[in-house]
């Protein structure tokens, strides 16, 4: 057993200490062994609380604690302690380093840019395709995407970068072996083999309000940009923005339409200096010189398709469309307008958002 | 001595013969009752002794008993009163027992002697007169509804004074009561809101006409204040009128349930139920110790509309689920089983989340989690049973304001009664009336496919993952669609239109 991570694991999983608690516990006892090892009185000296130094005392020599060390090594869930050599660089800055990170997976490569998509978790088709579409893009161009495996924008964006095999990131706001949402459980499974999963949290622990902050800290430290998909005028999203700006990140926005509930926080960021971004190359340039010319993006893609199919297709944007409105603004038939809609769904040109709405993708 | 007359009860919604049995005889003074009743039936003892007191008749101190035959059937209610006080009479020779040859008794007596109305009149009357009764002695208050029965002399009365004239042929008030079913029939007019008075919606208008000509099941899934509720409303005035037979049916579930209004001989126009979503599953299919019709037997021949299906409980959705397949509700109890109509079209609405406006996720800010438990209350097998579901979309302004002339019911119906018509003929040797009540190995019969539509189906199975019971969904449902537009065979028009009204995957909503 690897002593050093056995007392890290330890220490993280003490009650009343987190990691601003152990950087004084440190100046007090110099030495890991030291604080395990310590008796009531120098606790008592340092808590100055008999309950807490009770509980100390009693975390300390818990059977639990070897219990779920040995279920996490029989996981296969690493242990990464400050101080480890694979200890992100990125969260060393942080004035409370996590203690321990468990991680499935890997981590991204240090030389590799990584970029956070962030948004709305209750998002509009739009919000949605943008994040899968900057994943994807992002993923393509060898930039690790990090987000937080939540609904909405979180779950596109790690989507789009699987999509095309790229690593991406996803930091719980619960314990390593849960996935919250459950209903996202096919992406976390996919990203443990093809990506990452990370947690500050150890095993069982369960997603609670007081937890997200914190991952929000680690999803803003581990960027080097953050990029905000979609976001309400008091988003918890902004959050993360405010964090990463604190760390020196840089901000990206995508536009939304002006009045637009949804992007209200979006366009208020971008007014206060967040960078507006159509496309990737936006992102990239701001870090190394783009060579290849800007390429717009296009909510239609250049295919060949019969008349009806393009008048059809053509109709459609990245606002979802009711079938009967189809009909009606295309002076189509209801057969023809339903057998172009199959046709362009199958070659995944468009989606059925909703029953009965169509939309682009991009 | 001994005589008897008949009377009658209902069980479910069937009259059924009871034989009123006196007989008087010496012996210690007393009046009993037996024959299987209930308590209310016994306590006629007590009100028949005192109305013909107060009507001016002594009872002999003599042993009189009273039989209610077959005396196997439960019995309750009280409309026994009348005969067994005029049974009596006859027995101790107060009036003459001719008049009560082929002749029904019914009627609650007060103390007073005045004849009371009591429910389910029609079924036992009509059940009567099947097995060849001519003449019935009812309450005045009930002769509207006992005047259907054709060929049977109605009288009406009033109190048992008056009515023990009209027996010994003296001067009394009772006369027969005549009616004219036909032209009380031929009366009927539509009520209720008409479409005309909806603007917009057409695409939900078309799907209720498609529901209305095949008498599908349909769902409305829609945002508050869009019109569900309303448009459910206006469905009953593009239903095809009611034929003479389906108005008795109708009115006979009325009749026994008490729900009849006063004056009121018969049901004419298609009833429209819109029981509240805190109803009991008792209430919706009936019950009680004397089992009573429920919500969807008052909706037989008619529309059951459930509005904000999602919060009616999870019994009430279930319990509905085999009624739906046999058009009939059946209860059990200990004494009887019985079995009440239950032929309705199901109309239900909901919201597509709890707050309602999902896909607007400008307005909605439900969490997937919501919406997917909001949509789980109802089960599969209850969506099994809906065979058209449409989005209803909240009117714009635009559509409020505009001046466009909107069609009114009268022409809708038309045109649903054409393709009922069409139906009819088709199914006119296999039983059935509607497309709807088509079964599986039926539809391979009446909806046959040429390749291109066969072909245009299988992408959309693929396509959209549909199982086979969505698949004989769209069959039944397209084959109505090209009835309304008088097609032999089914189009690909036709196919596509319910593609869009199928129902196969309400649950994609938030995959």
């Amino acid at each position: 057993m690897d002593n050093l991570e056995w007392n890290y694991y330890r220490v993280a999983n003490l009650s009343f200490v987190g990691p601003r608690t152990l950087i004084r516990l440190m100046d007090k006892f110099e030495t890991l062994d030291n604080i395990l090892n310590a008796d009531e009185i120098e606790l008592m000296e340092f808590f100055n609380d008999e309950d807490k130094v009770a509980d100390f005392i009693e975390s300390v020599n818990s059977d639990n604690l070897k219990r779920d060390y040995d279920r996490l090594k029989a996981m296969g869930i690493r242990i990464i302690y400050q101080g480890h050599p694979d200890y992100p660089k990125k969260l060393e800055c942080l004035y409370d380093a996590p203690i321990c990170l468990y991680l499935r997976g890997k981590l991204p490569d240090p030389n590799q840019k990584s970029v956070a998509i962030i948004g709305a978790r209750q998002a509009s088709y739009y919000g949605l395709e943008m994040a899968k579409y900057f994943g994807r893009e992002l993923a393509k161009k060898n930039v690790a995407v990090i987000s937080g495996l939540a609904y909405g924008a979180d779950a596109k964006g790690h989507v789009g970068a699987l999509e095309v095999g790229g690593y991406t990131l996803g930091i719980l706001g619960s314990g390593i072996n849960l996935c919250y949402p459950k209903e996202n459980y096919h992406i976390y499974s996919e990203m443990i083999i093809k990506g990452g999963v990370m947690s500050e949290s150890g095993l069982d622990v369960k997603p609670h309000a007081g937890l997200f902050p914190l991952r929000n800290r680690l999803i803003a430290a581990m960027s080097d940009g953050i990029l905000v998909t979609e976001a309400r005028e008091k988003s918890g999203t902004l959050i993360t923005v405010d964090q990463g700006l604190e760390l020196g990140k840089d901000i990206f926005a995508i536009p939304g339409r002006n009045g637009d509930p949804l992007s209200l926080g979006c366009n208020r960021l971008i007014k206060s200096g967040a960078k507006l971004v159509t496309n990737v190359d936006d992102i990239l340039e701001e870090w190394a010189p783009i060579d290849d010319s800007y390429e717009e993006i296009s909510i239609h893609k250049d295919v060949k398709l019969s008349t009806i199919d393009k008048k059809v297709y053509h109709f459609l944007t990245l606002e979802p469309v009711f079938v009967d409105r189809i009909i009606e603004m295309t002076h189509l038939s209801v057969s023809d307008v339903l057998k172009a809609l199959m046709r362009l769904e199958k070659r995944g040109l468009i989606v059925q958002s909703e029953r009965n709405y169509f939309a682009v993708v991009l | 001595m001994y005589s008897h007359i008949l009377c009658g009860t209902v069980l479910g919604v069937e009259g059924v013969d009871i034989n009123v049995e006196v007989d008087v005889s010496n012996g210690l003074p007393m009046f009993e009752m037996v024959g299987y009743l209930g308590s209310e039936v016994k306590e006629a003892r007590e009100r028949v002794r005192t109305a013909l007191k107060n009507s001016g008749f002594s009872l002999p101190a003599k042993r009189i008993t009273v039989n209610l035959s077959p005396a196997n059937i439960h019995k309750a209610g009280t409309a026994f009163d009348l005969a067994i006080a005029l049974a009596i009479l006859i027995t101790i020779e107060d009036i003459p027992g001719d008049f009560f040859k082929d002749c029904i008794v019914i009627g609650e007596l007060g103390l007073n002697g005045e004849v009371r109305p009591v429910n389910g009149i029609l079924p036992m009357l009509s059940s009567a007169n099947e097995k060849g009764i001519t003449k019935a002695l009812i309450p005045l208050d009930n002769v509207y509804e006992g005047g259907v029965v054709t060929g049977m002399t109605v009288y009406g009365a009033t109190d048992l004074a008056n009515v023990v004239r009209l027996i010994r042929g003296e001067d009394s008030d009772i006369v027969p009561f005549h009616q004219d079913v036909n032209t009380l029939f031929n009366e009927q007019k539509v009520d209720g809101p008409d479409f005309a008075s909806v603007a917009g919606q057409a695409f939900t208008k078309r799907a209720l006409e498609i529901a209305a000509a095949g008498f599908h099941n349909i769902l409305m899934v829609g945002p508050p204040g869009a019109g569900k509720s309303m448009l459910a409303k206006c469905l009953p005035s593009i239903l095809p009128p009611l034929t003479l037979k389906e108005s008795i049916e109708i009115t006979k579930i009325y009749s026994v349930k008490g729900l009849l209004k006063e004056g009121q001989a018969l049901i004419t126009t298609r009833p429209f139920r819109s029981p509240h979503h805190t109803l009991s599953s008792r209430a919706l299919t009936g019950g009680g110790s004397n089992p009573l019709p429920g919500e969807m037997s008052l909706a037989h021949n008619a529309v059951l509309f459930l509005d904000e299906l999602p919060e009616f409980s999870r019994e009430s959705l279930e319990v509905m689920r085999q009624p739906l397949e046999d058009k009939k509700v059946t209860i059990s109890r200990v004494s009887a089983s019985y079995t009440f109509p239950a032929d309705f079209m199901l109309v239900a609405a909901m919201n597509p989340c709890p707050c309602g406006y999902y896909p607007d996720r400008k307005k909605c800010r439900c969490s997937d989690g919501q919406i997917r438990k909001y949509l789980g209350r109802i089960s599969q097998p209850m969506l099994d049973r809906i065979d058209m579901c449409v989005e209803t979309k909240a009117v714009s302004y635009r559509e409020l304001r505009s001046k466009a002339k909107e069609e009114p019911s009268e022409v809708i119906r038309e045109r649903v009664i054409n393709a009922i018509n069409i139906q009819k003929e088709r199914y006119k040797n296999i039983g059935i009336c509607f497309n709807s009540q088509l079964e599986a190995k039926q539809i391979d019969e009446y909806c046959p496919l040429k390749n291109r539509e066969e072909e245009f189906l299988m992408t959309a199975v693929d396509q959209y993952n549909l199982s086979a019971r969505a698949l004989h969904r769209i069959l039944k449902v397209s084959r109505t669609i090209a009835d309304m537009k008088e097609h032999d065979r089914i189009l690909e028009d036709d196919l596509a239109e319910a593609l869009m009204f199928h129902n196969g995957n309400l649950k994609f909503w938030n995959e």
